[in-house]
């Protein structure tokens, strides 16, 4: 018997001849090897997809600059994450290790004003070591006091991940509404102004409509929201509902830049699409808004979004001008 | 690509931990919980459950497998390990409770590939760097690092083997304190 390791071997040999040479090189050998075994095969899938996302190492490529064969080499041993080259210590600062920030951060108090413009994305560490990640066109306002933490939403989406403590509860205002939390992870999005959604990770939040009232301590909660649960709230209704996994993941594309669709309608999709970016896309001919798309995408990408349309549904893009892309069926 | 059975191996692997876990329970072994692994994923490719019918939980009939697999395993080994029977018992806490953990570090992706490829040795880090990252060719890379095209698609194969690793074989339930990959770490480290 042909120990795991030996055929996971062969199985990265194949995908690499294969990335070197092309998928139709030595077709007929690959397919016997693939049939010899369904452990090769599932060594060979397992692999394969890996190598796929290992695709996102992209967006760690600085813009404009040369080609650094060391981009991701860090700096010093035994220091790990001191002098980092700044792709790698965005990277780690996902994970919660930078938090350096913070401490000049504190020093400042008062309201300090955090935005990002269409396309944007952005990473901050409070100083309660709680991190924010703001999404496109979004804009947050912080003030840290004695007796509570406060951030208010103005506009756009953004995920919190709260440190934990209980004499100080982290608050988020957005559009009349409040969220309170005292050490949990939640991403809030207001649109337009109004339609608001929670959807918790972590813990739990208690959400709170306080539309009209000074004193927001006095005002019981609408809903406790969970992790694994989402909160939609109108002007008039909340909805709370379950998140499955794959959905609150696709939910969070965005904190890595990308868009994921599974059953969108294209109106939606380039709703999405625009909150990214400058140039539009603009549905001319009704009769494609409702086409359902799938995928994922990177947001700031429109050519390889609407590359897909035309290969997958037929959809032609036609520059109006400078700033919007018109979508039609091919007739 | 594309087959029933093919789908459900993807979707498998986003619980490898879990299955990890699982099998390390009955085998307390590294090496053979590679081996009894892979075992699971090839009768996942050619898994009939039921006719035609869609499965309603992937993860779920991994983890049936997975056991399968481990007990097959069992049954031609001498000694049984004496701790086993308590741990069954705990054995279905695995199934569901890991889940939230997963959706936590699914978007934090990108930070744990940049991890994995930081902690490549050299050459490897390089050439991986220089395909992923700047999108350069195989041939490419041969000639920017002065090495054989062999010798690139060799350090390649490394990286997406280790890649595969730290994106599939991760820890679960970091949160629980009593959790299963928690225990198994500290086994690991006692040994």
């Amino acid at each position: 018997m042909t120990h795991a390791a030996d055929i996971e071997a062969q199985a990265a040999a194949w995908l690499m001849r294969r990335d070197a040479a092309g998928e139709h090189a030595e077709m007929a050998e690959f397919a016997a090897w693939l049939a010899a075994d369904s452990r090769h095969r599932a060594a060979y899938l397992r692999l394969a997809a890996a190598w796929e996302r290992s695709d996102r190492l992209r967006r760690l490529r600085p813009e404009g600059s040369a080609v650094d064969v060391d981009l991701l080499k860090p700096a010093a041993v035994g220091r790990a994450s001191v002098g980092w080259r700044w792709p790698l210590a965005a990277a780690a600062s996902l994970l919660g290790l930078a938090t350096a920030a913070a401490w000049w951060m504190g020093l400042l108090g008062g309201v300090q004003t955090y935005r990002t413009d269409v396309g944007g994305l952005s990473r901050v560490v409070l100083a309660d070591g709680s991190a924010v990640t703001l999404n496109t066109d979004t804009e947050l306002r912080v003030r840290f006091g004695a007796a509570r933490r406060q951030v208010e939403l103005l506009h756009g989406e953004a995920h919190f991940t709260v440190s934990h403590d209980t004499r100080r509860p982290f608050e988020v205002h957005a559009g009349g509404r409040l969220v309170r939390a005292v050490g949990t992870a939640f991403d809030v999005r207001l649109d337009r102004g109004e339609l608001m959604e929670v959807m918790v990770t972590e813990g739990r939040v208690a959400f709170i409509d306080v539309s009209g009232f000074a004193n927001t301590d006095a005002r019981a909660p609408l809903a406790t929201i969970s992790a694994g649960e989402t909160a939609i709230a109108t002007s008039s209704k909340l909805t709370v509902r379950p998140v499955s996994a794959t959905e609150a993941s696709r939910h969070l594309a965005w904190e890595v830049g990308e868009l994921s669709f599974q059953g969108e309608t294209l109106a939606e999709a380039v709703d999405e699409f625009n909150r990214y970016n400058r140039r539009k896309l603009k549905i001319e001919d009704p009769a494609i808004a409702s086409v359902q798309i799938g995928g994922n995408f990177q947001a700031l990408d429109i050519d390889s979004f609407v590359g897909a349309l035309g290969r997958s549904f037929s959809i032609t893009a036609a520059n109006a001008d400078d700033d919007t892309v018109i979508l039609t069926g091919r007739r | 690509v594309g087959s029933l059975g093919d789908q459900y191996l993807l979707e498998a692997l986003e619980s490898e931990g879990v299955l990890r876990a699982c099998l390390f329970r009955y085998v307390r072994n590294v090496a053979d919980v590679d081996e009894l692994l892979q075992e699971t994923y090839a009768r996942l490719l050619v898994a009939n459950p039921g006719g035609a019918g869609e499965v309603r939980s992937v993860r779920a009939l991994a983890l049936t497998i997975a056991r399968n697999v481990a007990l097959d395993w069992l049954r031609h080994r001498d000694v049984v390990p004496m701790d086993l029977v308590s741990d069954l018992a705990a054995l279905d806490v695995l199934d569901e409770k890991a889940q939230v953990e997963e959706i936590v570090n699914s978007h934090q992706e990108l930070a744990l590939l940049a991890q994995v490829v930081a902690e490549l040795p050299n050459r490897c880090r390089q050439a991986f760097t220089l395909r992923r990252v700047y999108g350069l060719s195989q041939r490419e890379i041969a000639e920017q690092l002065g090495i054989s095209e062999t010798t690139v698609e060799q350090l390649l194969a490394r990286a997406v083997r280790r890649c595969a690793e730290g994106l599939f074989a991760r820890e679960v339930a970091a949160d629980h304190p009593h959790s299963m990959s928690q225990r198994l770490r500290k086994r690991l480290k006692t040994r």
